[in-house]
Parts: C-alpha cells; structure tokens; sequence
C-alpha cells in the first residue's frame, strides 16, 4: 500500500502526457510540409521540362540549363531548419514532460535498495545474526520504489518550475512559424494546382500535335497521362488542404498546452489534441502515397 | 504579397485572380481544341500567363524565406531552455546514484572492520 500512495504521488508534471501528443502531431506537421516543399518543388521542374519539350517539337531552342528551381537550396534550408528545431523543440518537450521516469534514476533507484540490503547483510554477518535489522528482499524493493519515487517527484518539481516560463518565451515563436507556414504552403498550394494544370494543358498539345505521329500503343500510353496528372493534382491539392489545417491545430494546440503549463490544468487541451493528432495523421502516409512520376 | 492600394486601384490579390482566370480560361479552350496549331498558339499564351503567375508566387516565397531566418535563432534559445532543464533531471539521477555510492563505502568499510 506505502508503494502505491508513494507512486501515485510522483510522477506528473501537471500536462502528464500531453507533450508526446503534440511531439507527435508536430512531427507531422514538420514532415508533411518537409515533404510539401519538395513535392513542390520536383513538380514545378516538371512543369518546365515539359514547356521544354514543347519547344523543342516546335522547333525553337531550349536552354535548359536556365531551369529555375521553385525554392534555392538556401530558401529551402532556411525552412527545414526552422522546422527542424520545432521538431526538436517537442521531443524535448515530450522528453521532460513524460510519465515514464529516466533510465538513470530507474537504475539508481534499484541500486539503493541493493545497496541497503548489502550493508545490511554485512552488519548481520558481522554481528552474528543477534544484532541489527535484517533488510529483506521485499523491503529493499520498497527502498527502490520510494527512491524512484523521490526522484520523480523532484524531477516533476524541476518541471512544472520551469515549464510555464519556456512554454510562454515559445509560444509567440510558434504561433509566428505557424502564420509563415500557412502563408507559404498557401502558395505552394496555388503554385502546385497551375503547375498542375499546366502539365495536363502541355500534355494535350503534346498528344494534339503529334497524334499523326504516334503508334496506337504509344498514343494510348501519352493519354492515360492526362487522367494520371489530374489525379495526382487532385490529391495533392487535398493533402496541402489538410496540411494547412494540421498548421492551424498546432498553433492552437501549443496556445492551449502554455495555458495549461500556467494553470497547471491538463483538461483543457485534450480535445484539441486529440483533433491535431486525428489531422496529423491522416496525412502521415500521404506523400508516399502519391502516384509516382 | 502587399493587400492595400490606392484608392481606386486593383489589390495584387486581385491581379493574382484576374491572371489566374485567363489562365483557367486559355487551360479550357486548348483542352478542347483539336486543331494542332490552335492548340499550340493557346498553350504558348497559357504558358506566358502560367510564368507571371509564378513569379509571383516565387517573390513570395522569397519573401517568407528572410522570416523563417530569423525564427530560427530564436527557436533554439527556447530550445537550450529545455536542454538545461533535461540536464536538471538528469542530475537528480546522479545525486541518487552518489548516496548509493556512500551506502557501498558503509558497506567497504563494514566487510573490512569485521575481519579485525
């Protein structure tokens, strides 16, 4: 029963295991717009190989070393990094906010009951069996267990001490990247439905100028492209969609969790979590799912 | 993207529109065209409206690109915050792990004091 009221007692940070929700929703959010960046980006290099192609069958140059790419490597780096220490920022979060204590003071912990009951044989043996009080195998589990416990509830101290104070310097970050993001995956999102479209429009030409040319086999391989394209278009334009509204959850979502970290009141947070992680994951396998090039 | 002109003139918002649906339009009519020389003379016209649309967006995207610069340095402040914090509770192990050596010394000292 000491065993139970000591762990029950120990442990919780106030937001429990709240953080690995949002880390995890986060997490999404980073790859998903990662992935969002870089669909975007191979696309619209399609686009312009494709005009390319165009040109060429029409007879005109085509310099194709003046490619230009939708984002530099640079504005891409500059993205991904930010979004990388968002990413680390809700590990870390999730890390010392969870429930489950630190493999270190696990092993402490074990080690002080061990330690007692070696001193405690030790006495016993030196005594001759009629002093001292024997430490017995149960007893030093229990030694262990208030250990851990002990240390959990110091490490939870160390955490609700500080959290408001970082979650509150974070926030404005966060709801700062999240108004940029859904700026730029806004854009990205127009820029991929034309290229897009585009690649339909310059398919068609393709097909048009050239149906007197074309085999019946290589003519039905050209135009089964058209209703590729269009889906490919479609569910891209859908998971960008979805993806602006996940952007939108974590904002809400990381304002709700320094709100909690203030009132120490994990309640409130818990239906926007769970609507951030059910948004989140329903794009997870997305991009992978996309009909490939 | 700046929303607020003069009075009287169009928002770029407004331009951005009125290009895209030329390009709906010119996108409709070459996908119904089945004359080879019509549909090439939509398509370059398409296409000249298909790259200003996309200048667009890339200055935009160039512009966000400055602000996600600069968050970047200050997301990581946050970030050191949590690293110490984590190395607090990681410290807490530690102390815990130095009463568990003092019990070994008690128990060094204790095997030796037995045998005198």
């Amino acid at each position: 029963m000491a065993v139970t009221i000591l762990c029950s007692g120990c442990g919780a940070s106030g937001i429990g295991k709240q953080p690995a929700s949002f880390a995890t929703a986060a997490s999404l959010v980073v790859q998903n717009a990662t992935d969002a960046y870089t669909a975007a980006i191979d696309l619209h290099t399609q686009e312009q190989v494709y005009a390319g192609d165009l040109k060429v069958e029409a007879g005109e140059t085509w310099d194709y070393a003046t490619l230009v790419p939708l984002l530099t490597p640079e504005e891409l780096k500059a993205r991904t990094q930010v979004l990388d220490a968002l990413k680390t920022y809700a590990e870390s979060l999730s890390a010392v906010t969870g429930t489950a204590p630190s493999p270190a003071l696990v092993a402490s912990a074990k080690s002080t009951g061990a330690s007692l009951k070696t001193v405690s044989s030790t006495i016993q043996s030196e005594a001759g069996d009629k002093k001292g009080v024997p430490v017995s195998a149960e007893t030093a589990n229990i030694v262990s267990t208030a250990t851990l416990a002990f240390g959990e509830y110091l490490a939870a101290g160390k955490v609700n001490a500080e959290l408001p104070a970082i979650t509150a310097q974070a926030d404005p970050q966060i709801q700062a990247l999240c108004t940029l993001l859904t700026n730029d995956i806004g854009t990205i999102r127009k820029q991929t439905k034309k290229d897009s479209e585009d690649l339909r429009r310059q398919q068609w030409t393709f097909i048009t100028v050239n149906r007197a040319k074309l085999s019946p086999v290589e003519l039905r391989t050209e135009v089964e492209k058209l209703p590729a394209i269009l889906k490919s278009e479609q569910t891209s334009d859908a998971a960008l969609a979805n993806l602006l509204t996940a952007i939108q959850h974590l904002a809400t979502a990381h304002h709700a969790l320094m709100v909690a970290a203030q009132a120490n009141n994990p309640e409130t947070t818990k239906q926007r979590l769970a609507d951030l992680e059910t948004a989140g994951t329903s794009l997870g396998s997305f991009y992978q799912g996309l009909p490939a090039k | 993207m700046p929303d607020s002109p003069a009075a009287g003139n169009p928002t770029e918002a407004q331009v951005y529109a009125a290009y895209q649906a030329l390009l709906g339009t010119l996108n409709t009519e070459a996908a119904s065209c089945t004359d080879a020389n019509t549909v090439q003379l939509l398509n370059d016209s398409a296409q000249a409206v298909s790259d200003a649309l996309t200048l667009d967006n890339e200055v935009d995207l160039q512009a966000s690109t400055a602000a996600f610069t600069a968050l970047t340095p200050q997301m990581k402040k946050v970030n050191d915050q949590l690293t110490k914090l984590k190395a607090q509770i990681a410290a807490i192990a530690t102390k815990i792990a130095d009463a568990n050596k003092v019990l070994g010394a008690i128990d060094d000292v204790l095997a030796i004091a037995s045998k005198f």
